[in-house]
């Protein structure tokens, strides 16, 4: 089974932090062998911090070293439906990891993320770094 | 490949390796492998990149790469025509024209990489953003930000 890398990762390994930087030296060895939902290239690129040389950066990991995991629309509706007993506010917070955690699923992959309390309100297979 | 002899000065050597300036060779190589096969005597690491300057043809320098299996390599693609002397510097795969152009576009415009550049674009990029927040911080704010505006936009139909 394959890891599916939350947005964290790729934040964390920008910054340094040893088990980020351990989880891209494991792709770096075993190209496209974890993968990264779509989702987090929407949040990486919002990003206000995020310039050209960071554009650079996350294109050279995600083209050549990860797997692209698009949302489908599978993925899209477990996510809706585990988030509809949610509050309002709750929903608004949680929308991300439900379409993430539901791409996981959905491919059998384990979500690697520092944020494992939201992840496993949907999905249990969720592994800290 | 680009071919020539290369010079290696006493002051390329101390300015790029300032700890080493007594034990490394200074002899003028005379061939590519055997330039490669100098730094790496000297303890300079597999995947650095550097420029060198090519004696034949004085106005020109070009950069290269010692790659994993201790080979150095240059493709012609890489020559800067600039005049610039002797370098004195080592160089990262950022100095290369080609990625100094990129750098130059706005983001969202086209990016072709070679595999050899990403790893190395990759494997600097570790850590050279400390002064960001931790991952699971800044995610959470972007999700706040990215859910409101979803429910906004599903506020009529909830």
């Amino acid at each position: 089974m394959g890891d599916l890398y939350d947005t964290c990762v790729f934040i964390d390994y920008w910054r340094g932090d040893a088990a980020a930087v351990a989880l891209i030296a494991a792709i770096r060895g075993q190209p496209k062998t974890a993968s990264y939902s779509t989702l987090s290239a929407t949040e990486l690129w919002q990003y206000t911090k995020l310039g050209r040389q960071e554009e650079i950066e996350y294109v050279a990991l995600i083209r050549f070293f990860l797997k692209e995991a698009p949302l489908t629309i599978g993925a899209a509706m477990k996510a809706g439906q585990w988030l509809r007993s949610y509050s309002r506010s709750a929903r608004m917070r949680l929308a991300a990891d439900a379409l993430i955690a539901a791409t996981a699923e959905e491919r059998g992959e384990q979500v690697r993320t520092r944020n494992c309390s939201d992840f496993k309100k949907f999905y249990g297979n969720v592994q800290a770094y | 490949m680009v071919t020539g002899t290369l010079v290696r000065t006493p002051e390329l050597i101390r300015e790029a390796w300032p700890d080493k300036t007594a034990d490394v060779s200074t002899e003028i190589p005379t061939s590519e492998e055997e330039f490669g096969q100098q730094l790496l005597r000297d303890g300079i690491e597999p995947g650095l990149y550097y420029r060198a300057h090519d004696a034949l043809f004085a106005d020109t320098t070009y950069f290269g790469r010692i790659s994993k299996s201790n080979e150095l390599t240059t493709s012609g693609s890489d020559w800067d025509t600039t005049p610039s002397g002797i370098p004195s510097t080592v160089y990262t795969v950022w100095d290369t024209p080609k990625l100094q152009k990129l750098l130059t576009d706005p983001v969202g415009a086209p990016i072709e990489l070679t595999l050899e550049e990403a790893d190395e674009i990759v494997r600097i990029a570790a850590g050279r953003r400390p002064d960001l927040p931790p991952g699971k911080e800044v995610t959470k704010e972007i999700r706040e930000v990215l859910g409101h505006s979803l429910m906004q936009r599903l506020k009529k139909v909830d």
